[in-house]
């Protein structure tokens, strides 16, 4: 009893779909016509916001973070690019930017003592040290965490190191770090130092794993052997300038 | 002497490996020039001219008590000669064992 399957019923069914595709394309217009005039809105919703707030923003660390956060909630990247609206407006982009070129330049500074990483606070310090003169802006760790998260896209020079309780190594130049370097640097990380018996008792590492994992870092820069440390001697002690927080009243090269 | 006082040794000099002469070349090559840079500091501030190997052994500018760190004579030798090099040290004697550090440049004096 199926007689719809002649010419007459595929034609009416192209019809009913030509007319959904019409009414569909009708209603997608519609709505693009409502999102862009929604868009314009929010746009001049946002440069009023701007006119008024725009140095805050610059100025004022805690309603940087809140902006920001406001903006990863509606899925915005207002750093993306310089030419996006947002930091056209606000100079976030700019403040950012900025901030990224002062990291670089302090890495390099530094690079020679620590053998390119460096703990995030004593990042923070001298990014602050050497703003200083230039401008009342606050900044917060988070600005500094920000940017660098802006300047991996430049390739994998910048990484980040976890230690316990919260603290944060910032490695500045190329080359990750392998998985039993970045286990030794979490077992020196209070000390500062480190020897094959610690690594043996902490880590129950062989011996041979141990040394080529020191000798490597030692030969990278990261460490610095100490043949002087106990009676007897026999046990060298690498010691790591990253770690050592004596070394942050320092200096003159920065 | 006030400038005495407020002489401070560099980061470096709590650090123990600075007194271990480095197996890396580079990081030898900072060594060296910290402590090049330590000596001529030191012997300005307290306007010294004459180092004699034998004694500055035990001087605290080579020996941190409190660290129970020092340098070995032959680290020490490498540093005198890098200092040679670089035109800030002359030996008085044949014999290498006293030498005058000249922390301002020959024509200054």
């Amino acid at each position: 009893m199926n007689r719809r399957v002649g010419i007459g019923a595929i034609d009416k069914k192209k019809l009913t779909e030509a007319r959904f595709r019409d009414r569909g394309e009708e209603l997608a217009a519609d709505q693009l016509r409502q999102l862009s005039s929604q868009l314009g809105t929010l746009k001049s919703k946002v440069e009023e916001f701007a006119e008024k707030h725009k140095n805050e923003i610059r100025k004022n660390l805690e309603f940087r973070r809140q902006f920001q956060e406001m903006c990863a909630s509606i899925g915005v990247d207002p750093l993306a690019s310089s030419k996006g609206f947002w930091s056209e407006m606000l100079g976030v982009g700019d403040f950012y930017y900025e901030l990224g070129v002062q990291i670089v330049e302090v890495c390099m500074a530094t690079n020679h003592k620590n053998g390119g990483i460096m703990p995030l606070e004593e990042l923070f310090q001298r990014v602050v040290r050497s703003r200083r003169k230039t401008s009342g802006q606050q900044l917060s760790t988070d600005d500094i965490l920000r940017a660098i998260d802006k300047l991996k896209i430049l390739g994998n020079g910048f990484t980040l190191i976890k230690l316990d309780r919260g603290r944060i190594l910032v490695q500045s130049v190329p080359g990750e770090l392998s998985l039993d370097q970045n286990q030794v640097i979490q077992v020196a990380q209070e000390t500062a130092c480190i020897t094959v018996l610690d690594l043996k008792v902490k880590l129950k590492w062989q011996e041979e794993r141990s040394k080529k994992v020191l000798q490597d870092m030692v030969s990278s820069g990261f460490a610095w052997v100490d043949l002087q440390a106990g009676v007897g001697n026999s046990d060298i002690v690498y010691w790591f300038p990253t770690l050592f927080s004596a070394s942050f009243n320092s200096d003159a090269t920065s | 002497m006030s400038t005495q006082d407020k002489f401070e040794m560099p980061w470096q000099y709590s650090f123990p490996p600075f007194f271990t002469l480095q197996p890396n070349l580079d990081t030898r090559k900072l060594q060296l020039d910290a402590w090049c840079a330590l000596v001529l500091s030191y012997f300005r501030t307290h306007r010294l001219c004459v180092i004699d190997v034998n004694e500055s052994q035990s001087s605290p500018l080579f020996s941190n008590t409190t660290l129970n760190r020092k340098l070995s004579p032959e680290t020490i030798s490498v540093i005198l000669d890098e200092l040679r090099k670089t035109g800030n040290l002359e030996w008085i004697d044949k014999n290498k064992r006293r030498a005058w550090v000249l922390w301002k440049s020959v024509d200054e004096w």
